[in-house]
């Protein structure tokens, strides 16, 4: 069971630096689609993270929030691209 | 004894899973193009959180968790391809720029409507993009 805390924390600190990596390319970004990207695989780092966090915490009620956050990123990533295709070219 | 070999192969899980989603951020920063940079994030960090998930069902063992992880699993698979591309073909009509050493461009030939202009409403990017850059 020690190895699983030491696991538990050291995956929870690499899912932590990559959203701090991707937080990078989502202010920097030259375009407005690698925002898009970054904040994609933003929400699925925290569908991770929140996996991780309910082993550590023990409450197996933490794995309902990755579905709604899956569906909600989806979505908005849909939004998004719709968006970004239909805009005229003055706007 | 049981508990013991749960509790290691839900470790090596987890670690394995997270070690991809670093790759998949790493590939974000370091790749020169927003389609290498989609093909970096989205096939490595739907792996990766699969593993997440699948060492939480293995900690926790019951019949519940193990549905709702194979059903946020099923759920990544079928849907990070269509959003990278949604976002790929809107990245392409957009008028993003394309990495300088593309040498396969299906969408030239097959679409005659072609690519919009840059946009102008950025141009502190676009004298970024003029200077040589290192990702070379």
């Amino acid at each position: 069971m020690i190895f699983l805390e030491y696991a538990v924390y050291i995956s929870l600190f690499i899912i932590g630096a990559s959203m701090f990596l991707s937080v990078y390319r989502l202010l920097r970004g030259p375009d407005f689609e690698d925002r898009v990207v970054a904040l994609d695989l933003i929400s699925s780092c925290t569908i991770g993270f929140i996996a991780v966090y309910s082993i550590k915490s023990g409450l197996k009620i933490y794995i309902d929030v990755g579905i709604i956050i899956g569906l909600i990123s989806f979505i908005a990533t849909i939004a998004f691209a719709y968006f970004l295709e239909r805009r005229t070219n003055d706007g | 004894m049981m508990d013991e070999f749960i509790a290691v192969v839900a470790g090596i899980m987890i670690l394995l899973g997270s070690l991809f989603i670093l790759i998949s951020s790493i590939g974000l920063i370091r790749m020169p193009d927003i389609f290498l940079r989609m093909s970096a994030t989205t096939k490595a960090v739907t792996f990766g959180v699969s593993f997440n998930l699948i060492g939480a069902a293995f900690f926790f063992g019951d019949i519940g968790t193990i549905t709702k992880a194979v059903v946020i699993i099923i759920f990544l698979f079928s849907t990070a391809p269509v959003a990278a591309h949604m976002i790929g073909r809107a990245a392409y009509f957009d008028g993003v720029n394309i990495w300088d050493k593309t040498i396969v461009n299906e969408m030239e030939t097959n679409y005659k409507s072609g690519r919009r202009k840059k946009h102008n409403s950025n141009k502190t990017e676009q004298k970024e993009s003029e200077k040589p850059t290192n990702d070379k």
